[in-house]
């Protein structure tokens, strides 16, 4: 059986520009597998077609079990946004590979720590 | 979260069935159409194992069947196989039948009759023998289909492979982004495929019927005036799915160099004629049987001649015709090429991103700079936009009008085709709209000039952003003029074969408005970008684009209404 976990240190998800983010990986894998990552990514999400990047990510070697602490420094942006087409998210995950299954810790990136609200604000067009 | 998503997986599935069965029809023709190849070119194939002999031509002539359209070339032969005497009439193992004489002709005056020959003789049934082995082309008519057979499985499969974006909402693993990505890759490489399919066909149809014409135009420049006789003289009528075409088809004799010759050629356009039937029953009843006159010989190779060797303007509609699949193959195959280029730089943003931490660079527009100053351009240019227009409505109204001449010529000669009549009428409503937007845009060309000068076309959020204005030009022919700073998210997603864009504006915040052309004419202001909002952000199918918007509105005329790209970056970083 196959069990793997991620946690974020913070118990607060909401991060600033240029702040690290922690935590902690573990697994305990019953099969071989070719490597372990964790990466920092973000992806959209709306009616267009997904875009995505990897920002940064760690290769765990400890086999079949083991945990790993993980800190990334968080780039300028994007910024964590919900439009009425568009969102975008941030995300920690754990990846085995090939078979990638996952396990993933989202969090939001923005100066103000909360996601950028497009649906509800004093702008919008009269 | 984005509320469309749910939108987007609504009516999915009976888009899913109708695009499969569109595939579906496509990859079973396909599929039909490389059977049928397969099977001729292994039955071509198999008389490449005959033995090689002597054969003695007895008779050759080439015949045309009354009420037939085809010449036939027919011989008959004796050959001598392990002792043994036999007679044969098979050319290629088929009839030998054209439309045109004069490639029969070659083979006539190839299979002279008493003269000696190959021939190939199956050993296994000594009476079958041919005189020259068939074609083994359709092996490239098997790479022709290939294409189609990879766009109907390919289609089937990228329909039924992806899964609703939602998903990944609902906790679904997040290695199915990288599915995603590469989908895109492959459905893009499907895209290529498809639109090189486009550019083969038109690069085919401008050499056939535009390039070949021209070269025979100059290669018969040479051409010796002959006197020939007409020997027969009608108007060949193909019908097809589009409609009839009409070929002329006069055949003459005539004597070059102590040889007798026939031809049946008309002029050097070929396939590319594009004659309505009045035209070519004219020229048919101005070439009656039994007249005398002249025709044109290539000196180099007498077997080709033409009653009319002036240039064949026909050539011009056959370019024409083959410029949309040209524009459409090469101008989306380019534009699918640069995509996949960005999608490779794209691709490496994690490795920016790991080295510095802060590259952002690339999932922002470009910009000249911040904090300087500088003139702002518009997105499109007011000549842009004409050429632009000018472009589709020539090209819209260019193509629509072959059809629309051709079916005003049915009406002019008494013989309406309503089919093609009203089947016209609304691509006609279309070439018109096209022509009113192009006056619209030529009027624009006259409207009052706003030159905006800025701090810079980026502006961090918070910052102060600095904007001088001058309206040149009518400037008091405007009513009310407004500056705006505006956000939309825009959206690019395929659906089917199609890409598509929505757009959605999601701020509207109000620099300047007034009604007075003095105070309008020429002014400045300086105000603080909000904090509150999102940065400009630009990725492959997704964006937060920001413009500044100025509207003019003017009585009776097109009114101003030119966007400016600005860019708002992230907040100056700052410690929390």
């Amino acid at each position: 059986m196959t069990d793997f976990s991620l946690t974020l240190n913070e118990d607060d998800t909401g991060y600033w520009p240029g702040e690290t983010i922690t935590g902690v990986a573990e697994w305990d894998v019953d099969r071989t597998v070719d490597a372990l990552e964790i990466r920092l990514i973000w992806f959209t999400d709306g009616i267009g077609d997904r875009d995505t990047a990897v920002v940064d990510q760690l290769v765990c070697e400890q086999m079949p079990h083991g945990s790993q602490r993980f800190e990334f420094s968080l780039p300028r942006g994007p910024y964590s946004f919900s439009g009425k087409q568009i969102s975008l998210t941030w995300a920690v995950e754990l990846v085995i590979l090939p078979s990638e299954e996952t396990e993933s810790s989202k969090f939001v990136l923005s100066s103000t720590g909360d996601e950028v609200d497009l649906t509800n604000t004093p702008y919008a067009p009269q | 979260m984005a509320r469309s998503a749910a939108a987007a997986e609504k009516g999915t599935l009976i888009g899913k069935i109708f695009g499969t069965l569109f595939f579906a029809f496509f990859l079973a023709i396909s599929l039909g159409m490389i059977g049928v190849g397969v099977w001729q070119w292994i039955e071509a194939n198999e008389t490449y194992s005959w033995e090689k002999s002597t054969c003695k031509i007895v008779e050759a002539s080439i015949t045309r069947p009354k009420h037939r359209e085809r010449f036939e070339f027919k011989v008959s032969y004796s050959y001598d196989f392990r002792g043994k005497d036999y007679t044969g009439d098979q050319y290629r193992g088929n009839k030998e039948t054209n439309h045109d004489y004069t490639p029969l002709q070659r083979l006539l005056l190839e299979y002279k009759p008493d003269s000696q020959n190959t021939c190939f003789v199956n050993p296994a049934n000594p009476k079958q023998a041919i005189l020259a082995h068939p074609s083994r082309s359709s092996l490239w008519f098997l790479l022709f289909c290939l294409p189609f057979s990879a766009i109907g499985l390919g289609g089937i499969y990228f329909l039924w492979r992806g899964a609703p974006a939602s998903n990944l909402e609902q906790g679904r693993s997040y290695s199915s982004i990288r599915e995603w990505a590469g989908g895109s890759r492959l459905a893009k490489n499907g895209g290529l495929l498809f639109f090189g399919i486009f550019a083969m066909a038109g690069t085919a149809m401008f050499y056939f019927l535009g390039l070949v014409p021209a070269m025979k135009y100059l290669g018969a420049r040479d051409a010796v005036a002959t006197p020939c006789q007409i020997e027969s003289s009608q108007v060949r009528v193909s019908s097809s799915d589009n409609g009839d075409s009409y070929h002329i088809d006069i055949l003459y004799r005539y004597q070059f160099g102590g040889q007798q010759y026939k031809s049946n050629y008309y002029d050097l356009a070929g396939g590319a004629t594009f004659r309505t039937s009045h035209s070519s029953r004219k020229i048919v009843n101005q070439h009656p049987a039994g007249m005398q006159t002249t025709c044109y010989v290539d000196p180099n190779d007498p077997v080709l001649a033409y009653l009319n060797h002036d240039f064949p303007h026909g050539i011009w509609l056959g370019m024409l015709f083959s410029l949309p699949f040209l524009v459409v193959g090469y101008g989306f195959g380019v534009f699918l090429l640069y995509g996949q280029r960005a999608t490779a730089r794209d691709s490496a943003t994690g490795a920016l991103y790991s080295s510095a931490g802060h590259a952002l660079t690339n999932l922002l527009p470009k910009y000249r700079g911040a904090g300087r100053s500088l003139t702002l351009r518009p997105e499109s240019g007011r000549l842009t936009n004409v050429l632009g227009t000018l472009f589709i409505t020539l090209f819209w109204n260019g193509i629509t009008s072959v059809f629309v001449w051709h079916a005003v010529q049915s009406h002019l000669e008494g013989n309406p085709e309503w089919f093609l009549t009203v089947f016209i009428i609304p691509f006609v409503i279309i070439g018109l709209i096209l022509v009113g937007f192009l006056l619209m845009t030529c009027l624009q060309l006259l409207n009052p000039r706003v030159t905006l000068q800025a701090s810079g076309d980026a502006v961090p959020l918070g910052g102060t952003w600095f904007v001088a204005w001058k309206v040149s030009g009518r400037s008091e022919k405007v009513k009310h003029f407004r500056l705006t700073l505006r956000g939309r998210e825009q959206s690019t997603y395929r659906r089917g074969t199609d890409t598509v864009t929505d757009e959605h504006t999601f701020a509207e915040i109000p620099v300047f408005s007034s009604d007075d052309p003095h105070e309008f004419g020429r002014n400045k202001r300086e105000f603080v970008i909000p904090t509150d909002t999102m940065h400009s952000f630009q990725a492959d199918n997704n964006k937060v684009i920001w413009t500044l918007h100025v509207a003019g509105e003017i009585a009776s005329f097109p009114d101003i209404d030119e966007n400016y790209q600005v860019v708002l970056l992230p907040h100056e970083p700052t410690t929390p």
